[in-house]
């Protein structure tokens, strides 16, 4: 294997998969990457078993095929120390890894490039593009409701649901649950779903930078694919079933209120100043008009605040996480929000006015 | 690996084929639980059953093919759909946050598309609170995924995990077939083969740990101390601090050995020993002392032995064993 | 303000007050005719254990944790009295209200013993000795019980000095005298130094807190870590540990309960586990909370079997916790004979938050939540599953660190 390029084009794929390398170095390999030559261009691979990130950089200079795995991090570390547009040449010899670059030369370790975990050819169940900027808001607007280290597994990380013209991601800790439903042209024919990883998702989040461009999703029995230009990301999914989530929506026929999103979250996050500091609860009384905030804590300290509200139904009073109504509010971009109550014990439903397809279910506290 | 050290050994066949039997009906448990005594090569087996199945092109004898890329990472110890947990130090204990770890990593979907194995050895070595962590995803394991519990000891293993979990016995193999692999396995040295079992209770793979460590050096050098003791010739506690060093449990292994051979030929001069080569010797020490102290000193034996995996000073346990010495004036 | 003298002026001032055989005291109060008699509480009518004893008891060498029987034949008229562990409570609760008028740093250690801080308030209320005088006054004044008071530099010398004067005495040992005190006692006579850490001393040559005071900390620490360090501070009079008066939630809440004699049929062992499950439940919503971990226990002949059992979800109903007892039982329990049932749940944390996917039962807490109500009216277990129609007569086990219900909101 050997290939000639400028630092800058080895940099940037280098310091895209950095983030999957492995840094608990349980398997010596996996703080290896896969540096591959193909005929006029180069792949680097790397993977932690749960996620793999392959980028891929065209070669103008002539070079040899044939594949090595190096240190990962020591690789991008003399990379960045290189002088802006040095020219670089990668070869392995007599099994070393070693990097040319002005008068400098650096041998590194390599380990057998057929011992590194990468995945093969998928054979895909699905495959479909959806414009970048699209599935980014997807992952925004529903990501925050992942649950972390949850012992139903299956809520630690975020639904893909697939249904005919749609695809709708949802995102639960089981407190709360963020859902967002969007068209989507994709040839399944039957319902779909699966559950990518918490740690897919937040890699997916960093793939997708750009606004412009398309990506390409691809969906196994064991994997989701996301090409993003030169940039492919796979992850496992989790072996496990989804709870039914259009069960827990609230009925909405019951007690509907609006409120100017910005006055209602900014008191929110001045009431609940004076809350308990691991509940966080706040009581909110609603009653024609307005809403009535209320905190207080162990110290005795409490704040009390009113909002006016568009409410004309029976005064009811809730106490909510007030993290879970931020998280909520912080989402949705309208300026004003519809919430959906039923009695204080069940669900409430929060969205923006105008339908674009996001919803927040929060459950309340008991008073 | 030196040959005969990786993949099956000749005493597993039986619970091989079975296991490839089961495979090829698609019924294979979602849980097993390997067990027997030290030395048979137990995780060895679990080892290569698991590689079996990760094969792209096992064997007609069902074992893997060495070459296919599954096997090349196998061997390199790098395929994602393999995990081991085992204590993360000597004598540690397997915590929760290990257990939690695997679990984290057997709900996810498989990177081949296949099985997913996970090793738990030694499985006695988990904490209740890992066991109980454990006991979930036994009840419920998610599809073509195989847990390997492997245990010497299996009572100590919460009786919910054992009954949740195919067993598979080991048991020492025949003399002959024990002996003959160990020759082979010694080389030069293979007149110390009948020895080395008999010490190591007829598993091969501890008898062939023994000859590497040179314990039956150790073992005449102990003997000789012992005899020493007896006749009054040595202190017991300057004796504990040459010992000091050594495995306790390898010590009192021996001492038991010992005295239940004394209590043997207390009965019967002639009878069979599992120390021949030291009959001698342990005659003379056998009629020096009463057949009561000997049940006393064998009581205490089994009463250090319960106590070497509490955190208690071996120095002190030692200096108690040599002072009680049965044989001693 | 009061003139800060600079020789009156502690640099920490730690108050220990004891009530003195807690329970026989509040017996030999309410009852005139125990008065001067030898008294030993058990837990009921049937417990064989001493739970304390009055001090006239105590000078014929009764003690805590004797068998009756044994007590009997070292003094035939002792007379045992049930505990009456609500009415304890109640005092408790009322005397360590009553000093926080004292300090409000106050750690209430156990039911019959508390810390105070009074560093702070030495320019409110004066000298630590007067404070600790205010401190004898206020129980007087909540309980008209004995009490030893001890009065110090730091916590593990105020109690090592209020031991010096029970019953019913009060003593102040000023910081600077603190080591000077403690030379000649026993390492072992301070509060949580153990036999094993005292007999690794006495190898070492250190017998009292002198000795100890004078090996290089280093020799402690290498063998103790942390504990030994602190061990070392302790014999110098130089106990670090703070007066902790935080309101937090308790670290664990539990219910034990003694068993007939040779209980070991499983269908009484889960009548009593169904009992205590049903009595940690109803304590963990009284004050709002859940818990994922519970200990489960039975006490036998060698020891403590059962461990620890987790919940899927933090919870607090009877049932869930009476699923992990009946796993308890089938893992660990191999039908020896048992003297104690506990369930404890540990690291209780805030309930409330409901959740969206709940796999507990909405009736089930529906049932468990009018049970509540009803029985916060008319008793515990008026309205109880009818299993426990069964449940003994047994009392309850009244735990060495056990502390009065809810003492800390009424502080």
């Amino acid at each position: 294997m050997k290939l000639i390029l400028t630092r800058d084009i080895l940099l940037r794929p280098l310091q895209l998969v950095s983030g999957v390398v492995e840094r608990k170095q349980t398997l010596p390999i996996l703080s290896n990457i896969l540096v591959a030559v193909e005929k006029d261009n180069m792949t680097v691979t790397a993977t932690d078993l749960e996620v793999e990130l392959i980028v891929t950089v065209p070669l103008d200079k002539p070079s040899e095929t044939g594949k090595a795995t190096l240190p990962a991090r020591k690789l991008l570390d003399i990379c960045r120390a290189l002088p802006d547009g040095a020219a670089v040449e990668l070869s392995v010899e007599k099994e070393r890894g070693v990097l040319r670059s002005g008068k400098g030369r650096f041998a590194l370790a390599t380990l057998p490039a057929a011992e590194f975990p990468a995945l093969e050819q998928l054979q895909p169940e699905a495959e479909f593009t959806v414009p970048q900027a699209q599935l980014r808001r997807q992952l925004e607007r529903t990501q925050f409701a992942m649950a972390q280290q949850d012992v139903r597994y299956y809520l630690n990380g975020m639904l893909i649901e697939l249904k005919p013209e749609r695809m709708i991601t949802v995102a639960t800790d089981g407190h709360r649950m963020a859902l967002c439903d969007t068209q989507a042209r994709h040839p399944c024919k039957q319902d779909k779903q699966v559950i990518l990883p918490r740690k897919g998702v937040l890699e997916l989040q960093r793939v997708l930078q750009e606004q412009e461009g398309e990506v390409t999703v691809q969906i196994t029995g064991n994997h989701a694919r996301f090409v993003v230009g030169a940039v492919t990301l796979t992850s496992k999914l989790i072996d496990g079933r989804f709870p039914d989530y259009q069960r827990v929506l609230p009925r909405m026929d019951d007690k509907v209120i609006e409120a100017a999103r910005e006055p209602l979250r900014q008191a929110l996050v001045r009431t609940s100043v004076l809350s308990n500091e691991k509940f966080r609860s706040v009581h909110m009384q609603f009653k024609p008009g307005e809403l009535h905030l209320h905190t207080h804590n162990p110290e005795q300290e409490e704040a009390e605040e009113d909002i006016a509200i568009d409410y004309q139904g029976e005064p009811i009073e809730v106490g909510f996480n007030a993290n879970y109504l931020l998280d909520a509010l912080n989402a949705i971009s309208q300026e004003k929000v519809r919430i959906y109550l039923t009695d204080s014990n069940s669900s409430a439903q929060i969205e923006g006015v105008e339908t674009d397809g996001c919803k927040y279910v929060v459950m309340p506290m008991r008073l | 690996m030196s040959e005969g050290l990786s993949g099956l050994l000749p005493w597993h066949s039986a619970q091989w084929d079975a296991l490839v039997a089961r495979r090829h009906a698609a019924a294979l448990p979602h849980a097993l639980l390997l067990s027997g005594p030290e030395g048979l090569g137990k995780k060895q087996f679990a080892r290569a059953f698991s590689q079996a199945l990760l094969c792209a092109a096992p064997g007609a004898d069902g074992q893997a093919c060495q070459r296919c890329p599954a096997c090349v990472m196998f061997n390199a110890d790098t395929h994602p759909d393999y995990q081991r947990i085992a204590p993360k130090e000597e004598g540690k204990a397997i915590g929760i946050d290990q257990v939690r770890e695997l679990i984290a990593w057997i709900v996810l979907k498989s990177h081949a598309a296949g099985y997913k194995i996970a090793l738990v050895a030694p499985a006695g070595r988990m904490t209740m609170e890992a066991a109980n962590a454990l006991l979930k995803t036994l009840e419920e394991p998610p599809d073509h995924s195989l847990l390997m519990l492997i245990t010497d000891r299996p009572a100590l293993l919460p009786a919910t995990v054992r009954s949740r979990c195919q067993k598979m016995t080991f048991t020492a193999p025949g003399h002959d077939m024990a002996a003959a692999w160990l020759r082979r396995q010694l080389g030069d040295d293979a007149q110390s083969a009948g020895p080395l079992l008999a010490l190591a209770g007829g598993a091969p793979l501890r008898a062939l740990r023994y000859a590497r460590e040179g314990v039956l050096d150790q073992r005449a050098r102990l003997f000789n101390d012992m005899l020493r003791l007896a006749r009054g010739e040595a202190d017991p506690v300057a004796l504990a601090a040459v010992w000091d060093d050594f495995d306790l449990r390898q010590i009192v292994h021996m001492l038991s050995n010992w005295v239940a051979d004394m209590v043997r030929l207390q009965t019967a001069a002639q009878a069979p020993l599992t120390n021949p080569d030291l009959r001698t010797g342990l005659a003379a020490l056998a009629g020096a002392c009463p057949g009561k102290r000997l049940y006393a000193y064998l009581d205490q034996l089994s009463e250090t032995a319960r106590l070497l995996d509490k955190p208690l000073n071996a120095r002190l346990l030692l200096e108690d064993l040599l002072i009680a010495w049965p044989a001693a004036r | 303000m009061a003139l800060r003298d600079s020789t009156d002026f502690w640099p920490r001032a730690i108050i220990h007050v004891d009530m003195n055989a807690f329970f026989a005291s509040v017996e030999q109060r309410d009852f005139p005719e125990l008065r001067g008699k030898p008294i030993a509480v058990t837990n009921g009518e049937q417990g064989a254990t001493i739970i304390t004893c009055s001090y006239e008891a105590r000078a014929f060498g009764i003690h805590t944790g004797m068998r009756l029987k044994e007590a009997r034949t070292l003094c035939p008229d002792v007379i045992q009295r049930p505990a009456r562990p609500k009415v304890y409570a109640h005092i408790s609760t009322a005397i360590m209200a009553s000093l926080c008028e004292v300090s409000p740093d106050i750690e209430v250690f156990s039911v019959d013993e508390a810390f105070l801080d009074v560093t702070r308030c030495q320019s409110l209320h004066g000298t630590p000795e007067r404070m600790g005088r205010m401190v004898v006054d206020q129980v007087q004044a909540a309980s008209s019980l004995p009490c030893s008071v001890g009065v110090s530099g730091d916590k593990c010398t105020a109690k090592f000095a209020a031991n010096l004067v029970k019953p019913n005495g009060f003593i102040v040992i000023p910081p600077r005298e603190a080591r000077a005190r403690l030379e000649h006692e026993p390492v072992t006579a301070l509060s949580g130094v153990a036999q094993g850490i005292g007999g690794y001393l006495a190898a070492h040559g250190a017998h009292t807190c002198g000795d100890v005071a004078r090996l290089p900390v280093s020799v402690l620490a290498r063998r103790f870590g942390n504990m030994g360090r602190h061990i070392w501070l302790m014999c110098r009079g130089e106990d670090p540990d703070k007066v902790s008066a935080d309101a937090a939630a308790p670290k664990s809440l539990g219910h034990g309960k003694v068993l007939p004699p040779g209980a070991c049929e499983r269908e009484v062992l889960l009548t009593y586990f169904l009992h205590m499950s049903e009595k940690v439940g109803a304590r963990l919503r009284r004050h709002d909370l859940a818990a994922r971990r519970f200990f489960i226990g039975l006490r036998a002949a060698q020891g403590w079997i059962g461990g620890t059992f987790s919940l899927a979800q933090p919870g607090n109903e009877a049932r869930a916790i009476y699923r992990l007892c009946c796993a308890m039982l089938r893992q660990v329990w191999q039908a020896q004979p048992v003297f104690q049932v506990q369930v404890t749940a540990l690291a209780p944390e805030p309930a409330g938050q409901r959740d969206l996917f709940s796999e507990t039962d909405q009736k089930q807490q529906a049932v468990e939540h009018v049970m509540d109500q009803v029985n916060r009216r008319y008793g515990e277990f008026a309205l109880a599953p009818a299993r426990l129609l069964q449940r003994s007569a047994m009392p309850n086990v009244i735990a060495p660190s056990w502390q009065p219900d809810g003492h800390r909101q009424s502080i």
